[in-house]
């Protein structure tokens, strides 16, 4: 069992995942999110190379509206 | 909003990201309706406090959004909102060696103004005032300070913009744009208040191009006192 946590919120996986099996199976669309993994940037070509790990912390982010 | 955009003629829109709840469609309406406008977008880095934060929130927008402008904002306190100057220019810093175009959220101060040009700002966005309060300008001196020391470089009044008056004035001191979002968002009408800046930040502009008259400190007859009637000599 894999622990991780994105937007804050704590998700559990039976194997580690791929990011963009991840983001698909938690219900994010992919091609409208931008993703950091630890604080770091993961660009959108790397979301079938990136395997997640335990403890990863993701931040899946999409614009709003703000000056 | 869509409908507020256009009447306001900008040619900016900013906006920001946030984290999306898959459940709640991520603000994908909102996404598609900016796109619809074909506008030149400027995303923030709002809500960060610390250069750390900030430089990957920035890059996190180029990834999505595919442009190198950034509104940098690093907030130094959380009640009225006012940039760390330090960990802004720390940010400006990294961000324009990694190719980014740097739009600066910072105070009227001259020397932290300074210090972003010295990284490589090309452009300032000093506030009005604090952000949402609408008080305007409130500190005219310190302002028309930077329009003269910085007479070269773009200057953007950015925050504390409340009502059309406060961008006519701005606009009439040299600056070369406002940014605004609550002024709009907040008011009766956004649509119509949209319009009132369209037309404010245009005479506030024409009003700078045709050139000011001085101000006196006495009064003058505009009417030619030689000739006046029922006058005779004693």
């Amino acid at each position: 069992m894999l622990r991780l946590h994105i937007n804050g919120k704590p998700y559990q996986f039976e194997e580690p995942p791929l990011l963009m099996d991840a983001l698909t199976q938690c219900g994010f669309e992919p091609d409208k999110v931008a993703v950091a993994i630890n604080m770091s940037l993961i660009k959108r070509h790397q979301f079938q190379s990136t395997q997640l790990k335990e403890g990863d912390e993701l931040e899946v982010l999409s614009p709003v509206q703000g000056g | 909003m869509t409908d507020a955009m256009k009447a306001s003629e900008t040619s900016v829109i900013t906006l920001g990201l946030r984290r999306q709840s898959p459940e709640k469609s991520g603000g994908d309406d909102f996404w598609q309706a900016i796109k619809s406008l074909d506008k030149k977008l400027l995303p923030n880095t709002a809500g960060c406090h610390s250069a750390k934060e900030a430089i990957i929130l920035a890059e996190m927008s180029r990834e999505l959004l595919k442009t190198d402008w950034i509104k940098l904002e690093v907030i130094g306190d959380d009640y009225t909102l006012q940039p760390d100057p330090y960990e802004t220019v720390a940010a400006a810093n990294v961000l324009i060696n990694k190719g980014f175009k740097v739009f600066p959220y910072c105070t009227d101060d001259l020397v932290f103004c300074q210090k972003l040009v010295d990284v490589g700002c090309e452009l300032l966005m000093p506030w009005g005032a604090p952000i949402g309060t609408g008080k305007g300008l409130m500190n005219p001196y310190a302002l028309d300070t930077l329009r003269h020391r910085f007479d070269k470089l773009p200057l953007i009044i950015d925050a504390g913009i409340g009502k059309p008056s406060h961008a006519a004035k701005a606009m009439e001191m040299g600056f070369d744009a406002v940014l605004l979002n609550t002024a709009v968002a907040e008011a009766d009408d956004p649509v119509m208040m949209a319009e009132a800046f369209n037309l404010a930040i245009k005479a506030g502009r024409l009003a700078y191009e045709a050139g000011t008259m001085g101000e006196k400190q006495t009064a003058s007859p505009s009417t030619p006192v030689i000739g006046t009637p029922f006058w005779h000599q004693e």
